[in-house]
């Protein structure tokens, strides 16, 4: 009995990766409106991740939630993260049209990663993929158009948009006036 | 974007108003806040809004959850009808911060005409903020002291304000580059 209890213990009382065991009830009681399909880590602490599909779609592998994440969608936005991948706190992630996250991101505190392209571009929104094994600094923010390819490194607070090829480390500026 | 543009963008469950609503208008009252024209948005956390022995007026607005505004003691906050400030807007007047008619403000934006604090021996340094109608303010775009923007700029999701804006003008901050490419399938990184 001591050996079966034993691991459970360790995880339970390892820091920062504890498990939420009530926040798991609740994403898998609520299927409709958590709208995760696979086994969500929800690592425990305040404010519980927000998962708001509406009348989107959002797909989530084995993924690990910090508290404070936000996925929301609106209209037919559609989330996808896949397997591997763990979202720190505070991270948003916000979709109309398609955001999608390949197998183990890591998405660093604070960033934003959302498929709205600012107002200059015809459509408000333009999908953005991110391929294996990308990371993403903390408070960097990702608009609409973007591509990351596979292990791409996105430094804390740059803001990027355009298509990067795989192994990229990309990094932004201070801000100025263009017109 | 106007507040009709950006406001069926929300989730659904963000757009109808908190149950908490009476509850914050009546919290408003206490501090000398008219909060009867305001929209408050539903979810977590609620919008925190301080008076502190200061002026708020503010119209036919939207707050979406996580919104905070805050006058000083002095201060005056002023938000004309039919803007749309989305989830973890602030807004902090120690001095004057006049936000205009139909304007957005997007997420986790900051609207600041003060330091908050003061540098060495100098004194604090506190300028009001003006923005004028029909402004869009992206995501995460700071707003900083002694700022005057134009009707109709916009302000693209990272920015970081310090000058005046003119009306119509477009600002943006300079995209991410690529600074090195990481030899794949290695833990090294070259930088070329």
């Amino acid at each position: 009995m001591k050996d079966r209890i034993t691991p459970l213990l360790r995880i339970l009382r390892s820091g920062e990766r504890r498990y939420s065991p009530v926040a798991y009830l609740l994403g898998a009681l609520l299927p409709g409106e958590k709208g995760g399909t696979g086994p969500v880590a929800w690592l425990r602490g305040w404010p519980t991740p927000d998962i708001r599909q509406g009348s989107g779609t959002i797909d989530i592998g084995h993924v690990g939630l910090y508290p404070g994440v936000r996925l929301h969608c609106c209209g037919s936005g559609r989330i996808t993260v896949g397997d591997g991948s763990f979202l720190n706190r505070h991270v948003r992630i916000f979709s109309g049209k398609q955001v999608m996250l390949r197998r183990n991101c890591m998405v660093s505190w604070q960033a934003i990663i959302t498929d709205f392209t600012g107002l200059e571009h015809n459509e408000i929104f333009a999908p953005v993929l991110i391929e294996d094994e990308v990371w993403v600094g903390s408070r960097a923010l990702i608009l609409g158009g973007t591509r990351l390819g596979c292990g791409c490194v996105v430094a804390a607070g740059s803001v990027v948009q355009g298509d990067f090829p795989a192994g990229a480390v990309i990094a932004g500026k201070p801000a100025e006036v263009i017109s | 974007m106007n507040r009709e543009q950006i406001f069926p963008l929300l989730p659904e469950n963000m757009r109808k108003p908190s149950c908490w609503t009476s509850f914050l208008r009546f919290k408003g009252k206490r501090s000398g806040i008219d909060l009867s024209a305001v929209t408050l948005g539903a979810g977590r956390p609620l919008p925190r809004i301080h008076n502190e022995a200061g002026a708020m007026k503010l119209g036919r607005i939207f707050l979406a959850a996580g919104t905070r505004l805050w006058s000083h003691k002095g201060g005056v906050l002023a938000i004309d009808d039919g803007t749309f400030l989305d989830g973890g807007v602030e807004v902090i007047a120690w001095k004057h911060v006049t936000i205009g008619k139909r304007c957005y403000l997007g997420w986790d934006a900051l609207v600041m005409d003060t330091d908050l604090h003061q540098i060495g021996g100098n004194p604090l340094v506190n300028k009001p903020v003006v923005i004028g109608s029909d402004v869009y303010i992206g995501c995460r775009a700071m707003i900083l002291k002694g700022v005057n923007i134009g009707d109709g700029a916009i302000i693209h999701p990272g920015s970081i304000v310090t000058r005046d804006v003119t009306a119509g003008a477009v600002m943006r901050p300079p995209q991410g580059t690529i600074k090195g490419m990481l030899a794949t399938g290695s833990a090294e990184v070259s930088f070329a």
